[in-house]
């Protein structure tokens, strides 16, 4: 994993984005106004709103301790609304969550369950729970994992487990899926392995939540994103337009000759860069002025170029430059990036 | 209830799968019974409770009394009358009863031999007993009239046979034990629930259908389901490897064994929930457990205890628990004479039970 670390940016208006209204004639299944929470004399979620359309996958975007989690277990049920509405499925989940948690599939940040039992056995317990006589088997094989229906859970490596714990999730047919970090420590195979069961879910009419710290994930699976930072939305939207918007400038990557050792200032003139992972990246609108001013204060202080590309702003631009926080970039996109 | 039988059904299948859990609950506590029920047998009890009828309430009588209780090995209780010390000799709350007739102090003042003088009444079970009180009673009787030597001749010990059990070691702490590892498991089942609830697996199930009072009542019959396991068991290895059988009424035993199962199993819920960490919680049942061992009469005999903590031990529910399984199973003791203990058992398990439906959890209460 890599960590890296930006300076502030310019931060877009307003800081509280507003919750996009939807398409007219589109079932709203999530509508969240004022969501206020706090722990002790921390608040953890500021006035939160958010809508979510029937059939649409929304992520919730933010570094560690942003209150994502809070933020879904809010709207599962599992935590008290203290200020503001929570509404999912057209009922209030301060007096309805019991009943609404039926329609519900929840699979949660740290997913736990009897180790002792098979995975058949708590399939079957869990559909039992529900009312619902399971073709286990059948249900087992639509995630993939049919033939370890006689493992024990403890049994499982990571990325069965994660299917499972989505398997076991939906095994109520729910309106409404909320998933948490899902894919988290999950190899890049396995990952996309969720990412199909979870189009195939929406494709199927599920409305999706979910939380990831892979914006390479929000951006493939996502129809629209908010981005959590101090216990508010600064961004919510389309992640396509929100990279047109907030994230208009590209990205130079500089990769210098390897008995070069990149410094963190000086060596490209008055161009303002940063050195990630060893290469110099450059934001800039200009591409080309910036590309020529570059290279010829390289060429200047005799400095060789090893290569040389230009990235186009991402998800990840914009998270970085709104949230100005830490971020993990994912196993993929360091690769990518080197 | 369909709720609750899947959870009892998880919970029992998840019990009979784990190795650990298995040994603690079937062999271990039966190991060390049968160790101590083969190696100890009748040595365990250097310190005797000996009951003695003064009724010749002569000074030599009383010498002899006195004698008695400067014993080390000796506790000596005193009875008025003979009829009360046969009765504790019967329902073995006595090893054995000396009865000073009055011809005791006739004898030692006319220097003849008037008959029995000294009886020992002992089961003959306990004939070593009476074997080791012969030269204590021989010493006493010196020292209460050294000069008389005729009194001495004129002493004859008998043991007269009583309704009492044949009563090993074995069948003072089988009782016991069984007590004390239902107290156990069903401890530990409460830690089990504590590392499920910060592990979060209790949470996952809160999001079901589940109701709260399913989920406690599935625990519950699964918890009970093993104890009783666990009894039938012990009863067995008990039958087969020391022919121990039951004395009182089947029904009694099974009444308490059931009310001192359920009480634990509250015990143990109330563990997962007050305990803020597993740490913790296993570190509150082990107080729980250790000391109790030789407090509540398992392994050591109250009678054995200073009075005061003797008294003390039963505000533990294990001591009437220990005590009613005992007096039921060695001595025959009727449902009503363990009405006490039966009332404090079942008092301490609605208040238990009201306080686990009250602080119940499914999840850590966040900071």
């Amino acid at each position: 994993m890599l960590t890296l670390k930006f300076p502030p940016r310019t931060r877009p208006a307003p800081a509280s984005a507003p919750a996009p209204a939807g398409e007219p004639g589109e079932e709203t299944v999530i509508r969240v106004d004022g969501l206020r929470k706090s722990y002790g004399a921390r608040q953890v979620l500021k006035g939160v709103s958010l809508r979510l359309q029937a059939g649409k996958i929304l992520g919730v975007l933010g570094s560690n301790g942003a209150g994502k989690t809070t933020l879904l277990e809010t709207m599962e049920g599992l935590r008290r609304i203290e200020h503001g509405t929570v509404e999912v499925l057209g009922h209030d989940m301060r007096k309805d969550h019991k009943r609404v948690q039926r329609s519900l599939g929840i699979q949660l940040q740290k997913t736990a369950m009897f180790r002792n039992l098979t995975v058949a056995q708590t399939l079957r317990m869990y559909g039992r729970l529900y009312g619902r006589a399971l073709d286990v088997p059948a249900s087992l094989e639509r995630f993939g994992i049919g033939e370890h229906g006689g493992k024990l859970l403890q049994q499982l490596s990571g990325g069965m487990f994660q299917r499972f714990s989505l398997c076991l999730a939906t095994l109520n047919d729910p309106r409404i899926l909320f998933l948490d970090e899902p894919t988290t420590g999950l190899d890049p195979y396995a990952r996309r392995m969720l990412w199909d069961i979870i189009r195939r879910l929406q494709a199927g009419g599920t409305s999706i939540v979910i939380t990831t710290h892979y914006l390479d994930e929000a951006e493939a699976l996502c129809d629209e994103v908010a981005i959590l930072h101090g216990g508010e939305f600064v961004a919510y939207g389309r992640p396509r337009d929100m990279v047109e918007r907030l994230g208009a400038q590209k990205t130079l990557v500089i990769e210098l000759d390897e008995s070069v050792e990149p410094r963190e200032a000086g060596m490209l003139g008055a161009l303002d860069y940063r050195v990630v992972d060893g290469q110099l990246h450059v934001l800039t609108d200009e591409v080309h002025a910036a590309l020529r001013q570059a290279l010829g204060a390289l060429e200047a202080a005799d400095v060789r170029v090893a290569n040389l590309s230009i990235r186009a702003p991402s998800l990840e631009d914009v998270f970085i430059r709104l949230t100005s926080t830490h971020i993990e970039t994912t196993p993929t996109a360091a690769a990518a990036r080197r | 209830m369909r709720n609750a039988y899947e959870i009892a059904r998880a919970f029992t299948l998840m019990f009979f799968r784990d190795k650990l859990n298995l040994f603690f609950t079937f062999f271990f506590n039966a190991f060390l019974m049968v160790l101590l029920g083969l190696t100890v047998a009748d040595r365990f009890n250097l310190q005797v409770t000996l009951g003695v009828a003064d009724l010749a309430r002569s000074p030599i009588s009383r010498s002899v009394v006195d004698g008695l209780a400067k014993s080390q090995n000796l506790k000596v209780r005193r009875f008025a009358d003979e009829g009360e010390l046969v009765r504790r000799v019967t329902d073995g709350t006595l090893v054995a009863g000396i009865v000073v007739d009055r011809a005791a102090g006739a004898a030692a003042s006319t220097a003849q031999a008037p008959g029995t003088q000294v009886r020992v009444i002992a089961d003959p079970s306990r004939r070593m007993w009476i074997e080791m009180l012969k030269p204590g009673l021989t010493v006493a009787l010196l020292e209460a009239d050294p000069s008389g030597r005729t009194a001495l001749r004129t002493v004859s010990i008998r043991a007269r046979e009583t309704e009492s059990r044949n009563l090993s070691y074995f069948d003072f702490i089988f009782p016991g034990v069984l007590a004390f590892s239902i107290m156990q498991i069903a401890l530990s089942g409460g830690l089990a629930l504590l590392r499920y609830r910060k592990n979060e697996t209790l949470k996952r199930l809160k999001l079901t259908p589940l109701a709260r009072h399913e989920f406690l009542l599935g625990y519950t019959a699964s918890q009970l389901f093993v104890l009783l396991l666990q009894v039938v068991v012990y009863f067995a290895i008990a039958k087969l490897v020391f022919g121990y059988s039951i004395h009182g009424s089947v029904a009694t035993i099974a009444l308490a064994t059931f009310l001192g199962s359920l009480l634990f199993i509250a015990f143990g819920l109330l563990v997962s929930t007050l305990a803020p960490s597993v740490e913790s919680g296993s570190n509150l049942v082990r107080f729980l457990s250790f000391p109790t061992a030789f407090l509540c009469g398992v392994y050591v005999p109250l009678d054995s205890l200073p009075a005061w903590l003797a008294r003390a031990s039963y505000l533990y529910p294990l001591t009437p628990f220990v005590s009613t399984l005992r007096s039921s199973a060695n001595y025959a003791a009727p449902l009503a004479a363990n009405a006490l203990n039966f009332a404090a058992m079942a008092g301490v398990l609605v208040v238990f039970g009201a306080l686990v439906f009250k602080t119940f959890t499914w999840e850590e209460q966040a900071a």
